[in-house]
């Protein structure tokens, strides 16, 4: 396990680099001058400036180079046309906000998720598979904005639908945020957390349909295929309980399977999620990538970018381990 | 295989109430297709078109922003009613659809034979609208303004004549002129003014907003909740960006800005009159080319450094020259307004003489407007790359604190020369999507919003508990037409038959829920000197 947990670390490390390069070189492909494209009504002279303060007017390879150096620094360069701030500075403001609401919505979608999947695997094409699999179904097929109003309409007038706090209650407790994890920067004072948890219910709760129906259809599919199996056929004819077949006999193998669908949905939402993000004004890493996308601010969409990147491979990562702890085949070969 | 089944009778039956839900109307034609007979306007128009000796149909381009702006919320269906109008007379459009900054980077080019493109004001002087359309020095590729590119010289006498004159009635003969020109030449077909919108709850109390759709809280009040503090919340479609009044030109910045600083003259509360600021009382010499500033004494800046002609000056040499500014910064967006400033000089600490080149009865009102905000120098020269997130001015808010994305926090000045707020905080929150923005202050979660969808605007009308305050936005929307384009538009009979073609009552129908106010001139009516020449009121 230990040798596998180091070989795994150490392909991380080009994978990384590999990251980096494909990001730097494919931003530059557009041909045009980084600073033109910002500011396509710009006068020379202010283009030659952001040019030379960036280092975008030296020869590529050195460009590349002084990249790394800067990136070994923290440093990512400044946005210009979203905020005016360091990238660095707008990541560690916006990735805990994202970070937060992608994990309470995998705290609702895994769980949730799961047990559909099982209580739907257990008596298939009854109305226990029925009932939660078109719930699953209406969950990957409608649109998030739509389900974001619904769940506003119908929800809105108990709880809060915009932030992540009260900015009238946050004033008047002189409060303001330090890590960005809104639960941990309120913790000492009950009033906040409270308020702050309840901003977070409709938002994660919207984002965590989709997630919550893939893991859902997953495990039924691959309980399904192993409950098909001989040595579960065994298990039910030596007299085991139906249950203890299920959860202790099939679960285990249909695990692996399920396992990479989680780990490839908690990527997608540690990535940002536009829409939700924006209907509930939630300012995390997702809204970040959009604006400066659609703004051509380079030194933004390159950071987060690589960002982005790198919490897949460190996702996936994660994901390998856990096929090993969960699959012993895999340990030993 | 039941189950999927059963899941698609559930999506369609689902599909179709959400289709039922969103059926849109048409707005009704004047005219029908082809075959009818045309009214006597579009006969007119189609005689204008013969006339010119081209090849028919005609086609010509049409640039369309995909973003929806104050003066043009709905740019496709904009476009489209266009398109459609302008077929009645025997033109075929092409739709050009670019994003906001592609747009305006391609028409200020001039790639287009027409484009769709407005203006609000920035000082709610008439000169603002007309040299920005008509002048020639704004018909330089590739960051023109004029994208008709329209150079005359008897326009360009007039407009030179306008900002020089002082005298009111004097000036409106001027421009009346200057409209009656424009509108038998035609560079542009002016089609829309909006009204200027902004909602409010119960809480707020003697908010007033200015003819200029400024958001002032100077005056406001508001009842004091848990803790004994008086907090007014104010939802926005987007955050500042920064509040460094010499770097800016966004709308959301304006806001935060227009609380922190003052200027040497300020517009009154209620009008666009042209009252005293930071400059207690002026003198005007040398036929309008000489201004002496005398300054209110023992104000003090947020840091506790004092204001003086010293301080003024630095201002507005920085504003003019772009001292001091962030690295990506050059100068100001709005330098060029003050481009006719020769010196500026501090006889002594109490006051400032600025000198102009040649006389500009707008000078005035454009130290009234927040670029001309008088910071405090010690802050600026300590960082200038970030004062911009730590701004101190004399004004009625302090800076408080600022979530990057998230909102913008000013506090009482308790010091205010003016005489302090009633208001202990004044918050600025990020709401990105305006529908759900309409909702959280129908719920109470803030105090005012601005940036209503006009379909919202019914259930804000509705509500007991809310206030909409609506107004003339001091706006306008246009056709530009391409004087200098290859396909037609560079005919002034072609641009006056399109003129007429315009129905402007069926694009208020249309594209603007019938909120709209039809554009006669490119001046809105709320501004001095306005005029409707004849040959545009006859389009409709």
């Amino acid at each position: 396990m230990r040798t596998l947990l180091a070989r795994r670390l150490l392909v991380l490390i080009p994978t990384v680099w590999g990251i980096i390069t494909v990001v730097f070189f494919a931003v530059r492909l557009g041909g045009v001058s980084p600073a033109l494209a910002m500011f396509p009504k710009a006068d020379g002279e202010t283009i030659a400036r952001i040019e030379k303060e960036n280092g975008w007017d030296r020869p590529l390879t050195a460009q590349y180079a002084a990249y790394f150096a800067r990136l070994a620094k923290g440093d990512l360069g400044r946005t210009y046309v979203v905020s005016r701030l360091p990238v660095a500075e707008e990541i560690a403001a916006r990735f805990p906000r994202t970070i937060e609401l992608a994990l309470a919505a995998l705290l609702l979608a895994v769980p949730i998720g799961l047990l559909a999947g099982i209580v739907a695997a257990a008596r298939p094409n009854s109305v226990t598979d029925y009932g939660p699999m078109t719930a699953a179904m209406a969950g990957v097929s409608f649109p998030v904005f739509w389900l974001a109003m619904l769940a506003i309409m119908l929800f809105g007038q108990w709880l809060p639908f915009e932030g992540r706090l009260d900015a009238q209650l946050a004033e008047r407790h002189e409060f303001s945020p330090r890590t960005h994890f809104m639960l941990i920067d309120t913790l000492g004072n009950p009033a906040l957390f409270l308020d702050a948890l309840k901003h977070l219910l409709l938002p994660a709760l919207v984002l965590s349909t989709i997630p919550m129906a893939v893991i859902a259809r997953m495990t039924r599919a691959s309980l399904l295929e192993v409950l098909g199996e001989d040595y579960i056929r065994t298990a039910r004819a030596k007299g085991l309980a139906s249950a203890a077949v299920l959860w202790r006999h099939a679960l285990k193998n249909a695990m692996p399977a399920i396992a990479t669908v989680i780990g490839l949905q908690c990527g997608y939402l540690l990535a940002g999620a536009v829409l939700t993000e924006s209907i509930f004004s939630w300012q995390g890493l997702g809204t970040f990538v959009f604006e400066c996308a659609r703004s051509r601010d380079y030194n933004g969409l390159q950071g987060s970018v690589i960002l982005l990147a790198l919490v897949f491979v460190i996702v996936n990562f994660i994901v390998d381990v856990s096929y090993a702890w969960l699959d012993p085949r895999i340990r030993v070969s | 295989m039941k189950s999927r089944w059963m899941s698609a009778v559930w999506m369609c039956v689902i599909l179709a109430a959400m289709l039922a839900g969103c059926g849109g109307e048409t707005p009704p034609s004047e005219t029908p297709g082809d075959g009818a007979a045309l009214s006597p306007r579009l006969q007119k128009a189609r005689a204008l078109l013969d006339s010119a000796g081209l090849k028919t149909p005609l086609r010509l381009t049409l640039y369309q922003m995909t973003n929806p702006r104050p003066y043009l919320p709905k740019p496709q269906e904009t476009a489209l009613l266009i398109q459609s109008q302008l077929s009645r007379i025997g033109i075929e459009v092409e739709i050009v659809e670019n994003d906001w900054p592609t747009h305006r980077s391609k028409t200020s080019k001039g790639e287009h034979d027409m484009c769709l493109l407005g203006w609000s004001t920035d000082n709610g002087d008439i000169d603002n609208f007309v040299s920005t359309f008509y002048s020639k020095n704004n018909a330089v590729p590739p960051s023109a303004l004029n994208v008709a590119f329209y150079v005359n010289d008897k326009a360009e006498d007039l407009l030179t004549r306008g900002r020089q004159t002082a005298d009111e009635a004097a000036r409106a003969v001027i421009y009346k002129e200057l409209q009656e020109l424009v509108a038998h030449d035609v560079p542009l077909v002016p089609l829309m003014h909006t009204q200027a919108y902004c909602a409010h709850g119960k809480r707020v109390q003697g908010f007033q907003l200015h003819p200029m759709d400024l958001h002032r809280f100077h005056r406001a009040d508001a009842p004091a909740g848990d803790g004994g503090l008086k907090i007014v919340s104010f939802g926005r479609g987007a955050d500042s960006i920064s509040l460094d009044p010499a770097v800016i030109d966004d709308g959301e910045s304006v806001k935060a800005v227009i609380h922190l600083y003052d200027t040497l003259v300020r517009f009154a509360d209620d009008s666009m009159n042209i009252e005293p600021g930071l400059a207690e009382r002026w003198d005007v010499a040398d036929e309008g080319r000489t201004f002496t500033f005398h300054l209110r004494q023992g104000v003090l800046f947020h840091d506790g450094t004092p204001f003086d002609a010293a301080a003024a000056q630095y201002n507005l040499q920085r504003l003019k020259d772009g001292l001091d500014v962030p690295a990506q910064v050059k100068r100001s967006p709005y330098a060029f307004l003050y481009e006719g400033i020769a010196s500026i000089e501090t006889p002594d600490a109490a006051t400032v003489v600025v000198k102009l080149a040649a006389s500009d009865v707008t000078f005035l009102k454009n130290l009234a407007m927040f670029p001309a905000s008088i910071a405090s120098p010690a802050a600026v020269r300590k960082d200038a790359e970030n004062y911009g997130r730590a701004p101190v001015g004399t004004g009625p808010f302090r800076f408080k604190s600022w979530e990057p994305g998230v909102k913008v926090v000013l506090e009482k000045n308790p010091e205010y020369w003016h005489g302090a707020p009633n208001i202990d905080r004044l918050i600025f929150e990020h709401s990105k999507e305006s529908k759900v923005r309409v909702r959280n202050l129908l719920k109470g979660g803030y105090d005012m919003i601005d940036g209503i969808p006009l379909e919202d605007l019914q259930a804000i009308r509705d509500s007991t508990d809310v206030t909409l305050i609506s107004q003339p936005g001091m706006n306008v929307c246009y056709l530009a037409l391409n004087t200098q384009g290859k396909n037609g538009t560079q005919y002034a009979a072609v641009r006056q038959a399109i003129a007429l073609a315009i129905d402007r009552a069926q694009l208020n129908q249309g594209a603007y829920d019938g909120q709209g106010v039809p554009a006669y001139s490119a001046v809105p009516p709320t501004v001095a000197g306005y005029h409707a020449a004849p040959a545009m009121l006859e389009s409709d």
